[in-house]
Order: structure tokens, then sequence, then C-alpha cells
């Protein structure tokens, strides 16, 4: 219980940065999206059968779908379905390394915003609008978001490896 | 009663679908309530990322300091002598802005409102103005100098959504300003609006002045838009398109005017 109270917490605060603190850092107008970052390293880091990152991803989707414009539930599917595919795609690759966290990141980057996209323009019936434009933000907001997530992947191995995980006594 | 793990699992989804299913139907509520308990944290967090950006710019700029301040000397020379023209202009200029404050109040009723959180991928404000504050949806919203920033796309109990011009669900009739050329301004996302629908037979220049129209009935009339940056002329199509750069600036917007009638 007390694991799922501090993810929804994490992701509370972090979405309040997203909106606010984080905005003054925008390159050409585009952001990293720190939500979708921490549930992909979530997914990542986890064994691909357990589902603990399924619930960061409801609580991670939730948390978009509140601080920003598009329709409730939108962001949850698709954190969702992101969550079952990567976790499918985990056990089908045999070594995860720097290269596939980096390629999954890309991927899962560009389904989520095109996936959420799609969605919205379902619901309000402008699929017509729904259209991939592969412009300078579009590039500037992916790049963005590797680089972010690379540096976070790297602190928390670090982390894990020098803070977390302390020689036993008498080793 | 023991349920197994795959039952658990189904069980565990329908709820939560229901969970999002009911909290769809009450999404206002359900955004009005974290906006509530959020908007001093994020006022906070916000203050905060300005102060933080600005000292990191400051660093940035190190580098070019002594080149800037050998300019700057030479500026400053010309300055002393712009000095005397300027405390005439002064003066005229005080007289100016209390016309415009009067002009504000006389042609419309508005509402202040302060910006609480800004959506730059979706072109969206949040502002701390809702229903309870007499807000409803498709005000419009401008800045004290009558420069149009969007309309009320999501008020909620105490907080309302501003959906800026630059936002691709946005259109709108303009004119341009001394020429009586009429058109339409879209939202093509990320600040940026596209002039469109300029008959071929109409003359347009880059630095024109865009304003709104009362058609359609949106935004009232006259009030700035945004000045024409570059014509886009294509042989295949049937009207001139332009960019154009809106007149608000996002990360200077503090408060703005919500437009209750005009």
């Amino acid at each position: 219980m007390q694991r799922f109270l501090t993810l929804f917490l994490f992701f509370y605060i972090l979405s309040l940065i997203q909106t606010s603190f984080l905005i003054h850092f925008n390159i050409k107008g585009e952001l990293p999206n720190l939500i979708l970052i921490s549930v992909f390293l979530l997914i990542f880091s986890e064994n691909p059968r357990k589902n603990f990152s399924f619930f960061g991803a409801l609580v991670g989707g939730f948390f978009l779908d509140i601080f920003s414009n598009s329709f409730l539930g939108i962001s949850i599917i698709t954190l969702l379905l992101m969550t079952f595919l990567l976790k499918r795609a985990m056990l089908i690759l045999k070594e995860l390394n720097i290269f596939w966290f980096l390629i999954l990141l890309f991927v899962s980057i560009n389904f989520y915003n095109l996936f959420s996209n799609f969605i919205n323009s379902l619901i309000l019936f402008k699929v017509t609008s729904f259209r991939i434009d592969f412009t300078e933000a579009f590039v500037v907001e992916v790049i963005y978001n590797l680089i972010l997530g690379l540096i976070v992947f790297y602190l928390l191995l670090f982390f894990k490896k020098y803070v977390f995980i302390r020689p036993q006594k008498g080793a | 009663m023991k349920l197994s793990p795959r039952k658990r699992k189904i069980l565990i989804i329908i709820i939560g679908i229901l969970i999002i299913i009911g909290f769809t139907f009450y999404q206002k509520e359900v955004k009005n309530f974290f906006y509530l308990i959020s908007s001093p944290i994020q006022k906070t967090l916000w203050q905060v990322g300005d102060r933080v950006s600005d000292f990191f710019e400051t660093i940035a700029e190190i580098k070019n300091l002594k080149k800037e301040n050998e300019e700057l000397k030479l500026k400053n020379q010309e300055f002393l002598a712009q000095i005397v023209l300027l405390k005439a202009l002064k003066k005229e200029n005080e007289l100016l802005r209390k016309a415009l404050e009067i002009d504000l109040k006389k042609d419309f009723q508005l509402t202040l409102a302060e910006v609480i959180g800004k959506d730059i991928s979706q072109d969206s404000l949040l502002i701390n103005k809702g229903l309870t504050g007499g807000i409803s949806e498709e005000m419009p919203v401008i800045t004290e100098g009558k420069v149009l920033i969007g309309r009320i796309s999501e008020p909620a109990e105490n907080f309302s959504r501003v959906l800026l011009i630059s936002n691709p669900n946005s259109s709108f009739g303009v004119k341009i300003q001394e020429r009586e050329v009429t058109g339409v301004i879209k939202g093509k996302g990320n600040f940026k609006l596209l002039l469109d629908l300029i008959p071929k037979d109409q003359e347009i220049k880059e630095g024109d002045l865009i304003v709104t129209t009362s058609l359609g009935g949106i935004f009232p009339k006259e009030i700035l838009v945004g000045r024409i940056q570059k014509i886009l002329r294509s042989d295949i199509k049937p009207f001139q398109q332009a960019l154009v750069s809106p007149f608000f600036d996002i990360s200077k917007l503090e408060t703005v005017f919500i437009i209750t009638s005009y």
C-alpha cells in the first residue's frame, strides 16, 4: 500500500513540476514529458512478468489528463497500452541494454504522442484533422525526451550501484 | 471468498475501467479539485523556475558580458541624448495609457485573472477565475494592451482553461488594419498563426497589423491579433496565406482580462 501511495504522490509532484517549473526550460516551445519518461523507466527497470508498472501507467496517465486539455482517460488508456506492449517487447528481447533502452524510449514517446492525439481526434469527431507532422518541434521534443531519459537512467544506475546496495560486512 | 490471480486481475481491470468512466463523467469537478489544491504549489514552483532559468541565462551570458559592456558604454552616450526627448514622450505616454485603460473599460466589461499554469505543448493557459467568478465558455481573453490571447474553453468552478489563438482548434475572422482586407486566422500550434483565405487580388505586406472582426461573433472587433511575418504565395492555391506572429508573449503573461460582456 505504501509504495502505491508513494507512486501516486511522486506522479502528482512530477505533474506540478512539469506544468509550472519546467515551462521556463522549454526549447523551441517543447518540453520533456517527465511522467512518460518515469512510467517508461518503471517498466524498463521492472521484471516483465510483474505488474506494478501498470499501476504507474494508470496514475501517470491520470495526472497527465488532469493537467492537460485532453479528455480524462486518454493518457491513461495510452500509457496502459504502452505498458502492455513494452512488457511484451521486453519478454521477446533477450538482452536489455542501453541500445534497446533508447530504441524503446523513442518508440514509446512517439506511440504516446500519436495514439493519444488519434484518440483525442476520434472523440472530437475530427479524425480527418489527425496527421503526422515531422516538424522541427517534433525532432526537438524527441531529442529533449531522449536526453532526459538517458540522464535519469544513468542516475538510477549510479544510485542502485553506490547508494542502495551497500557491501555486506566481511565481504 | 478467495479469487484466483486471473480473476483478481480481471476484477482490478473492471474496477479501473469503472473508475475512469466515473471520472470522465465528473471530469470538470475532478480537474477543478486538483487545480484548487495545486495552485499554491504551482505558483511557488513557477516563481522558483523563473528564478532558476534567470540564473542559468546569466551564466550563459557571462562570455559576452565584456563585449556587451563596451557596446553599452557607447549606447549610453546615445541614450543620454535621447533622455531629454523621452521625458517629453513620457508625459504623452502616461496620458495615452490612461486613455487606453478608460477605452478598455468603456468598450467591454472585464474581469481580471491571474495565470497559474501554462500548457505550452497544447497552446493553453490555466487562469484562477472560473464559473463562480462569472466566467463562461467562449469568453474572449485579452491583455491590458488590448491584445487577443484566446478564449475560455473549459471553465471549472474556480479555474478556467484558456485556449490560445495559436491552438490548432482555433480559427476566427480577421482583417488587415488600414487595408480592409478580410481573412481567417488559424492556430498552427506552438504559438504559430496562419492567415488564410485572403483573395489573390488583394495586396498584403509583411509587417501588416491583423485585428479581429466581429464576423462569427467569437471575438469583439478591432482587437490586436498579430503582425504578418511571411507571405506564402502559391500558384496552386486559390487564396493567399501568410505566417503571423502573435503579439502576446507567453513567457511574460501573468495577468489577463476576460471580456465578460461586449
